[in-house]
């Protein structure tokens, strides 16, 4: 009979807890187009079933083709060395989003995570001071963008986007924390009433500006970052006709 | 571009300023009807010690007053001399 407690300990966890799972259990190779099928085989297969799962990418280069759209019950780890890199190549395209979801469901259930990842976009490489045509406006050109509820974003490197490295839109209860985020147009944008973020122990650098809170967002509480050097050239001047910020911000609100 | 965020609460940050040819950084930028954010325990330095660490934008015809923004004794003292000389200029 004292066995029967562990074996009910046993099926409760296995309906309440994450299931790992790893890229390779769904290709041989590694390409960005295998993680979105072992996405999309996850969503048919555990997501559908509302079973959560932790896609875990090895390291290597991966080259995103369309944006890793994940809902509520994806989350994606890395390799903590930070050699699983996500790149995107063109100037018009999110590398994540996490999408907009309200069903008390789903969003009760627990909080994605994305965590050791290396997210770089189309400026990676580039030289954050050299002059940048600020005229096109490339808003998806986004590292993660953040739409639905309870998230965690931790110790990733995000460099090179064209928009925002993180971008929070009308979204909640969100831990971003511990990430290298360098080389954006903007850090880490808060916008469209957004609320509840907490944002501790990020490094923000070179960016145009570390980090834009506007658009009645509200309640949110940033603290312990390092904040510096963000004088990239990807925003216009000040006295500039364009009415994007300016560049060479620590923070606007 | 709407700048009314309001209530959010930023403390014990680092900003490290440094300069760009004639550009230098901005540690804050405030403007439209952002409102009762809390600015406090931040610490600020320059990568020089000519480099001002603690330029703050207000921007013109906004009413900023409800927000609180404090450096330390030393450093609102700072701010508050740079106000008071950018206003009686204006």
């Amino acid at each position: 009979m004292r066995i029967l407690p562990t074996i009910f300990a046993f099926l409760l966890s296995s309906l309440l807890f994450s299931q790992k799972m790893n890229l390779t259990d769904f290709a041989h190779s590694k390409t960005g187009d295998d993680i979105l099928k072992a996405v999309s085989i996850i969503k048919r297969d555990y997501s559908a079933k509302k079973k959560r799962v932790v896609l875990e990418i090895p390291p290597g280069i991966y080259t995103l083709t369309q944006p890793l759209v994940l809902d509520k019950y994806i989350s994606l780890e890395g390799d903590e060395s930070g050699g699983t890199v996500l790149q995107v190549k063109v100037q018009n395209m999110e590398g994540i989003i996490l999408e907009n979801n309200r069903s008390e469901t789903d969003i009760n259930s627990g909080y994605n995570t994305i965590r050791n990842l290396t997210i770089t976009g189309p400026d990676f490489g580039k030289n954050p001071f050299e002059w940048k045509d600020t005229s096109k406006n490339n808003i998806r050109s986004i590292g993660i963008k953040i739409q639905g509820l309870r998230n965690r974003i931790e110790n990733c490197t995000i460099d090179g986007f064209l928009w925002s490295g993180i971008l929070v839109s009308g979204s909640y209860y969100n831990y971003i924390s511990n990430n290298f985020i360098k080389n954006n147009r903007i850090g880490i944008t808060l916008e469209n009433t957004s609320t509840s973020g907490f944002i501790s122990g990020n490094e923000l650098r070179i960016d145009g500006a570390g980090l834009l809170i506007h658009q009645n967002s509200y309640a949110n509480f940033i603290s312990n970052n390092m904040i510096e050097n963000n004088l990239g050239n990807m925003l216009n001047e000040p006295n500039s006709k364009d009415m994007t910020v300016s560049a060479g911000n620590g923070l606007i609100i | 571009m709407l700048h009314n965020a309001k209530n959010n609460y930023i403390s014990s940050n680092f900003f490290g300023v440094t300069q760009l040819e004639n550009k230098t950084q901005n540690i804050l930028n405030l403007s439209g009807k952002t409102s009762h954010n809390v600015i406090q325990n931040n610490q600020t330095m320059g990568a020089t010690p000519k480099t001002d660490a603690l330029r703050i934008i207000l921007q013109n015809n906004s009413d900023l007053s409800s927000n609180v923004i404090d450096f330390g004794k030393d450093n609102n003292e700072i701010l508050k001399s740079k106000f008071v000389e950018k206003t009686s200029n204006e």
